[in-house]
Parts: structure tokens; C-alpha cells; sequence
């Protein structure tokens, strides 16, 4: 079980929440060289098990075994693609680095199934030294085929195993699988200051997590019915007693049958009446467009109610064919791509207040934002921008990283 | 007489309170038992408490409407009001409900209504035309109010006509039970059954495509499509499975890889089914972005390419709006597969709601089809103003009025220079012509012509003696005018 501390590191997207991602370990283990920052890492090397006897529950437990260490200083967590697990903190954390090894130890160790000594299950490495060893581990092997065998297959949801998720999903403890990005507004006197916080659910663990065999979104229209489940159950979350007690503004996002179920109302009554007209909600286009009448009602509805409605996942060059202001919608959220370069922007130019740039992970793109007159971006560079100064929730602006 | 009294309202969302969903509607028997008790009191009339009844006539939506989320998001409106302000809400039999609040409130007094509170009945008429518009009959104003002091007895008697028990809670499940395992046992059945047979095909006609070039029809495509009630027949299902659009595009998934195959199979055949006969006008078929970009889609291709008319597809390619926008890059490989195959690309599911909402001419179609609806004809001028502006940009010569069932579909297209139809009117027509200009039609009905038209397969068009004429490109004109003559033979 993921602990207290783990949960609400894992809300805040950073510290400790496990990373399936092996580019963000690597950008970690580089940022760790060329600022000398000194971490201690150790990585458990699931992938020299035999992948044909390695089951879901194996990950899944050795994850937990790593929960001690996630307690640690600065701790995060990745799972890579080969399956290995990397835990990154910063400074001495002896007791839990050996009562994580011995729970490792514990799971594999003596099992016929798994014939390995423990010294090759478990490597301990120390940053900025092992930097290139530990990039090596990040990329895994060369060979393609060979990764590809030790990654676990999955496979698509079908209606079947979608009704028996959903059903699960009524008992699970969705709060571990929240996130919160942060939305940052460009201030007119220069600098960055929080905007909102976008909460949003990690599909990829929460898939890991509670049906680790399937591919959730393989099947997009089966994972667009998931997601009004999905929905239902952030809102019962959102409304839950004290969860909105001392939130700011924030923004998720919702099917539009969800807008108009029992849940909404629910959550509706539940809002604080300081969040009032600060909640904003993020739609789909293929959502809008399924049922245009209820999208019109559900709009009416939610502008009554003082909330904001923003287009969220149409491509660029979907712009000129639905025009957010002829939609009736207060925002439109764009994705950052290199076809965003070469997209119509008349649009953009004609409404950049309109406009959320999502996906803004480097300077560059966040230059090219402002060059382009939007002033509310989000994605990794931002998180890190307000995170690192400890200024989410101080009203404050950052200094912006670009002229 | 009702009372109107939505002139002056105005609402402060900054101050919204929170709805109340909890409290149940009171019972219709009760309304009348409170009516009757309010009327005896011989204050009503006179001092400030005058009640004043909020009626709200859901039943008069126009179908599908009322649908679950009217009811609910007005009887949580409703029940908000009636919590802030004393009142209560009534559910009627037949979906109306009834707010009974002070009037003090409805009239909008200064400083009658709690601050915070923004759904007060003052608002509420404004507030629930606004929400109600799209789905509100022409000339119908659905919310009225009934003042007890003067209008009790009429209020008494409507709700009379209109008593029921409680309506029971309208949970978000009953709109979802079930559906999963519909779509499971047909996508089983799909991939196992033989439902060739359930393949229906409808003509789609270009007015004034005689060869004089005025009067006349000439069928420009047939639409091939599965009935979906046929294959929702052979599985037993309870559940229309199109009430969700997202489960039905997953099952539509699995209908394209049937489609692909039988077309395939048919490709070079000579049959109502064979997409290289030049001798009739091109088929339509109904494909998801993954149908097009699968392997099954390749196959049609190259079996297409292979037949003795090889390389002469007559093949249009219908994508729908929802799937065009879900995934605009898949949309665009698909696209280009469709035009590096010479496949026609044409834009369904395009209803007015969408025509005033998005730009669906730039999709760059071949032929865009509108879906007709009533509404059309009874949109608002400005509204109205905006789907012309649509039309004209999409450019008339690329519309086809679709699902056009009816003459008055026909005639309002006709009317804004539209020149293309499908529908079951147009199925009539094209029966019509054809029993007129048939030699051997002395035994049939209209009813039969036009089924067999509508009929791939030969069972369903045993009877026809000529069935060359129903796969004809070129039938016997008919004016445009006629439809009127036929409107009794259907």
C-alpha cells in the first residue's frame, strides 16, 4: 500500500510519485551532473528476472517494498521500461534503504521461479559519479527486440474486462491516483504567477495499479466511456468532506453527460463559496460534438453555476474548424507539438487570452508562447518553475527563465 | 390566464449558492392537497405571503427531450429555490414540475431574496428558458406562473390532470446499466454470425440531374449500411445500444471489418454490392478512422484494384464529425489513404446544433451531409442566419440534406438552393419514378419498390422482375414537385 506521505507526494506530481517514464529519470541523472547535485540511487533490477514468469503482482510488490525509501528527502520513483524500478533521494537514508532491500530480497529471492543472487537484483549508485552508468540503465539495451521482451504486454480493454474495471473501480481509493500540474499566468510586470491547479487523474498508474494487464486507452472509444466513470468518481472525490477546504483555483476535466449527472450536483453543493466562479472545467471536442444538444444545455448550466469551460485536447489544426468562441467556451488548451509551429495561429493571434499552452517542458517553448501573445501556460517547466520556489500557493511571481 | 413575469430578471452568478439535490420532490397528491389549503386561507389574497406557483412544462419539450438531464438539472434548480425560500417542488405524472414559493420572492422585491443565493425564483423562469431553448418548440414558453390568489383553481386543475406518485431518483446508472454487455454480446456477434443479410442500402438523389438538366432525379450514391435494430434484434438487446455515442463508435469498429470483407468479396461481382460497377451510381459505406487505416481497408483497396474494372472505384468513404475531430492525426492519414485509393471522402453527422457551433466546410470533404430536423425549419432568424452563412460556406453543390423523411425537409432545402437529398422521402420518389417507368411494375406496390430498393441481397428483392432498374444510375425522371402526389402512398 502506498502510504500518507507517499499520497500526498504523489497528489503533487513530483517527489515520490512513480515515473514510467525512463526520459525523466535521464533528465534527473543529467540535471544531477551538470548542477554537481548529489543523490543517492538505487535500482532494482527487475529486468534480469525471467520475464515469462514475472506477473503483474511481482511489480506491483516490489513498488511497495520501496515505500520506506519514498519517505526519504527528494524521493522519487521510476519505473522504466524494462521494468527495472529506480528510487532517486537526497542524503543518508540507511534504515530505509536496507528495510527496502530486504523486503526486495524477500519477494525474490529463494523462489525456484527466480534464480538470482541478491547482489544482482540490488545496485546502489551515488550521483553526480555514476551518472553515465545509471543514463546506460535509463536507456536500456540497444537491442529493440530484446527490450520490447521484457516489457510487459498488454492488452486492450474490450467491453467485458471495461465493465468489470468500472465495477472495480467503485471500491478503489481514487485519491493516490490524483495529480495536480500548475497553470501559470505571464504577469504583466514580467514574471510568472500561479494561475490554477489542474487535478487530474494518472491514468498510466491507476491502470498500473488496479488492472495491470490491460492497456486502458488501446481502445480510445472504450477509454472515452471509462473516462465518465472515471469522472464520477473524481467528483464524489472532490466533494468529499474538507477536500476543497483550503483549495484554490483549480481546473479538471469532465465528460459532459458527467456535468449533468447526480455526482455534478453533488460536487456543486459541496463547493466552498470562495471557489465559486474559480473552478474551471475541461471538455473534449469529440465530447462536445457526440451530443451537441447537451453540450449547449450543459454549457448554459455550468456558466449559471459560475464555472469557466475549456477546450482541452483538439489539435492545432483543428482551430480554424472549431472556433472556441463560436463553441461558446472560455478557453481553449493546445498541447505543445511541432506542428503548433506550422499551424494556422490566426486564431491564436486573434485570441491569445483564450489560450492555455499545454506541454511547456523547456524555455524554448515557453518563449515561443509569449512571442505569440498567450500568457497561461502549463507543463513540466512550469510545475518545476512554481515548486522549486515554494511559491504555489504565495500569490507571488516567479522570475521568468526567458527574455 | 398564466402570468408572466420573467421581464426585469436578472441574475448574479458571482453570488451562486449551492444546489440542493438531496431533498426528494414532494408527491403530486400533495400539490393538491396544498393548492386547496393555500386557496381556503383568506389571507392569501391579501397580505404579502401570496404564493405564487413556478410550473415548468417539461412534457412539452420536443422529443427526444426530456431527457434524464433535464429533469434533473431543472428539478435541482427548482429544488434549490424551494429550499431557500420555503417553497415546494412537485414532480407531475407526466414530467412537469410545480415550484410553490412566496411571491414576495418571485416578485422580485429589493432585498427580499438572500444575498447569496442566485437560483431565487426570480431568476428561475429566465434561467430555465435559457437552458431549455434548444430543445423548446417555437412559440412555446414553457415556464409560466400561476399566482394562487387569482390563477389557484386553474393551477388545481391542470395538476389534477396530472397527478402522480413520486418520481423516483434519477441516478446517472439507469442510463448506463446495462449497455456494456449489449455491446459485448453484439461485437460477438458481429464477428461470428453471418449478417450479410442485415445490409440495407439507401439512395441519395440530385434534384434537377435529368438529362435536360431541370427536372428529374438522379441517384448519386446508395449508402451501404448494417440495420442496427436488425442486429440489435438478433442479440435480444433491451438496450438501444446508440444511447452512447462512445460505445457505439467501439462496436462501429467492428461492423467496418464485416463491411471491408463483404465488399471485398463483392468487388468485381456485378452485384448491388460490386463498388467498380460503372453502371451504377457509387456506393457509400459508413467507416471509423481505424476501419480506414486497417488492413481490411487495404484489402478492399487492392481487391478494388484487381477486379476486371480495376482501378475505378466508385467508393465514398463516410467519416463522421465526432471521429474526424477525436483524433485529427489518424483523421489525416485516413484521408490521405482515401485519396491515394481515389476514394471519395465525404462528412456525416453534421446536425444545425453543429452547423452553428463549428466550421465543418473546411474539412475539405467532397459532399458534407446535414441532417435534417424539424428545427430547422422553426430556428430563430439569427440562428437561422448563422446556418445559411454555414451552408454557404461549405458551398451548396457539397450539401446533402440527409435523414430528409419528410416533403417539408425537402421543400426547405429546396429553398435555400440545396440540391442533394437522402431520406426516406426520397427512397418514395425514387420508387414512384420507378413504378411509372417499369414495364413489368403492373403488380407492385409502391411499399414493395421501395423496399427492394433498399434490399442488397437477393431475398429481399424477390418479386422485383426488373432489378436493373434498382441499381440504375439514370431512372426515369420525376419532378421535383411530385413529392406531394406521393404523400398519401407511403
Amino acid at each position: 500500500m502506498i502510504g500518507p506521505v507517499r499520497r500526498r507526494a504523489a497528489e503533487n506530481g513530483e517527489t515520490a510519485g512513480v515515473r514510467q517514464d525512463s526520459q525523466q529519470f535521464a533528465g534527473l541523472v543529467r540535471d544531477c551532473r551538470l548542477a554537481d547535485i548529489a543523490r543517492n540511487v538505487a535500482v532494482v533490477r527487475l529486468s534480469r528476472l525471467d520475464p515469462d514468469r514475472l506477473r503483474p503482482h511481482h511489480h506491483r510488490l516490489a513498488q511497495a517494498a520501496l515505500e520506506p525509501l519514498a519517505h526519504a528527502d527528494r524521493a522519487r520513483l521510476f519505473v522504466l521500461p524494462t521494468r527495472d524500478i529506480v528510487a532517486v533521494w537526497r542524503g543518508p537514508a540507511e534504515v530505509a534503504r536496507s528495510t527496502s532491500r530486504v523486503a526486495i530480497e524477500h519477494l525474490f529471492i529463494g523462489d525456484d521461479s527466480f534464480p538470482i543472487s541478491p547482489e544482482r537484483l540490488w545496485e546502489n549508485y551515488t550521483l553526480p559519479n555514476d551518472a553515465e552508468a545509471l543514463l546506460a540503465i535509463a536507456r536500456g539495451p540497444d537491442d529493440k527486440p530484446a527490450l520490447q521482451a521484457m516489457q510487459v504486454k498488454l492488452i486492450p480493454l474490450d467491453p467485458t474486462s471495461l465493465a468489470a474495471f468500472e465495477t472495480q473501480l467503485t471500491h478503489a481509493d481514487m485519491a493516490r491516483f490524483v495529480r495536480r500540474l500548475q497553470v501559470g499566468a505571464v504577469q504583466s510586470g514580467g514574471g510568472m504567477a500561479l494561475a490554477w491547479e489542474n487535478r487530474r487523474l494518472d491514468i498510466q498508474e491507476l491502470g498500473a495499479c488496479l488492472s495491470p494487464r490491460h492497456d486502458l486507452q488501446a481502445e480510445p472509444w472504450l477509454f472515452r466511456r471509462l473516462t465518465r466513470t472515471l469522472d464520477r468518481r473524481m467528483l464524489a472525490l472532490l466533494a468529499a468532506q474538507g477536500e476543497l477546504s483550503d483549495a484554490g483555483p483549480f481546473s479538471f476535466h469532465l465528460n459532459i453527460a458527467s456535468l449533468l449527472g447526480l455526482e455534478f450536483l453533488r460536487f456543486d453543493e459541496a463547493l466552498p463559496a470562495a471557489l465559486r466562479g474559480k473552478v474551471s472545467i475541461d471538455v473534449m471536442p469529440e465530447d462536445v460534438l457526440s451530443d451537441p444538444s447537451a453540450f449547449l444545455f450543459a454549457r448554459d448550466f455550468a456558466r449559471a453555476r459560475g464555472y469557466r469551460l475549456t477546450l482541452s485536447g483538439l489539435a492545432a489544426s483543428l482551430l480554424p474548424m472549431l472556433p472556441v468562441r463560436r463553441l461558446g467556451l472560455d478557453r481553449v488548451h493546445l498541447r505543445w507539438s511541432e506542428a503548433l509551429q506550422s499551424a494556422d495561429l490566426t486564431m491564436l493571434q486573434a485570441e491569445p487570452g483564450r489560450i492555455v499552452l499545454g506541454g511547456v517542458d523547456n524555455e524554448s517553448v515557453l518563449a515561443w508562447g509569449i512571442a505569440q501573445g498567450i500568457n497561461l501556460f502549463a507543463g513540466r517547466l512550469v510545475s518545476d518553475m512554481m515548486r522549486h520556489r515554494g511559491l504555489i500557493n504565495a500569490g507571488q511571481a516567479v522570475p521568468l527563465p526567458v527574455a | 390566464m398564466m402570468v408572466d413575469f420573467a421581464s426585469n430578471i436578472s441574475r448574479n452568478t458571482d453570488n451562486a449558492g449551492s444546489l440542493r439535490v438531496v431533498a426528494p420532490d414532494a408527491a403530486a397528491e400533495a400539490l393538491l392537497g396544498e393548492i386547496a389549503r393555500l386557496i381556503a386561507r383568506p389571507q392569501v389574497a391579501r397580505d404579502g405571503e401570496n404564493r405564487v406557483a413556478i410550473v415548468l412544462r417539461l412534457s412539452r419539450l420536443t422529443p427526444p427531450a426530456p431527457r434524464p438531464h433535464h429533469r434533473r438539472i431543472a428539478r435541482a434548480l427548482m429544488q434549490d429555490s424551494a429550499g431557500w425560500h420555503g417553497g415546494q417542488v412537485f414532480s407531475l405524472a407526466n414530467g412537469d414540475l410545480v415550484l410553490l414559493c412566496q411571491q414576495r420572492f418571485a416578485g422580485g422585491k429589493a432585498g427580499a431574496t438572500p444575498r447569496r443565493h442566485v437560483v431565487g425564483p426570480e431568476a428561475l423562469p429566465d434561467m430555465l428558458r435559457q437552458l431549455l431553448r434548444v430543445d423548446t418548440p417555437p412559440g412555446l414558453d414553457l415556464v409560466s406562473v400561476w399566482p394562487l390568489a387569482s390563477h389557484g383553481l386553474a393551477l388545481h386543475d391542470y395538476a389534477r390532470a396530472r397527478v402522480a406518485r413520486q418520481e423516483g431518483r434519477l441516478a446517472m446508472e439507469e442510463e448506463f446499466a446495462g449497455q456494456t454487455g449489449v455491446v459485448d454480446a453484439l461485437g460477438s456477434f458481429i464477428g461470428s454470425a453471418a449478417i450479410a443479410d442485415l445490409l440495407q442500402r439507401q439512395s441519395a438523389v440530385q434534384l434537377g440531374g435529368g438529362a435536360d438538366g431541370k427536372g428529374g432525379l438522379r441517384p448519386i450514391y446508395h449508402e451501404v449500411t448494417f440495420s442496427i435494430s436488425g442486429l440489435e434484434g438478433r442479440v435480444a438487446s433491451a438496450v438501444p445500444v446508440s444511447t452512447d455515442p462512445f460505445l457505439f463508435r467501439h462496436l462501429a469498429a467492428r461492423l467496418d471489418q464485416r463491411m471491408l470483407d463483404i465488399l471485398s468479396r463483392e468487388a468485381g461481382q456485378g452485384g448491388p454490392l460490386d463498388v467498380t460497377r460503372p453502371d451504377a451510381p457509387a456506393l457509400h459505406i459508413n467507416l471509423t478512422i481505424q476501419g480506414i487505416l486497417s488492413a481490411d481497408f487495404a484489402r478492399l483497396a487492392a481487391a478494388v484494384g484487381a477486379a476486371p474494372r480495376g482501378g475505378s472505384a466508385r467508393l465514398g468513404v463516410e467519416i463522421s464529425l465526432l471521429e474526424a475531430v477525436a483524433d485529427s492525426a489518424a483523421f489525416d492519414r485516413a484521408r490521405a489513404v482515401l485519396a491515394e485509393g481515389g476514394f471519395a471522402f465525404v462528412l456525416d453527422g453534421v446536425s444545425h446544433l453543429t452547423l452553428l457551433m463549428t466550421r465543418p466546410g473546411l474539412f475539405d470533404a467532397s459532399l458534407i451531409k446535414l441532417d435534417w430536423s424539424h428545427r430547422l425549419a422553426e430556428l430563430p432568424e439569427v440562428e437561422l442566419a448563422v446556418v445559411e452563412r454555414g451552408l454557404r460556406e461549405i458551398g451548396l453543390a457539397r450539401v446533402v440534406l440527409h435523414r430528409a423523411e419528410t416533403e417539408a425537409a425537402l421543400r426547405w432545402g429546396m429553398a435555400r438552393g440545396i440540391k442533394r437529398f437522402q431520406g426516406r422521402h426520397v427512397d418514395a420518389m425514387l420508387g414512384a419514378a420507378r413504378i411509372v417507368g417499369c414495364g413489368f411494375a403492373a403488380g407492385c406496390a409502391l411499399r414493395q419498390c421501395i423496399e427492394r430498393g433498399g434490399a442488397t441481397n437477393p431475398i429481399g428483392r424477390a418479386g422485383c422482375q426488373n432489378v436493373a432498374l434498382l441499381d440504375a444510375a439514370t431512372p426515369p425522371g420525376i419532378e421535383p414537385s411530385a413529392p406531394s402526389r406521393m404523400a398519401g402512398a407511403i
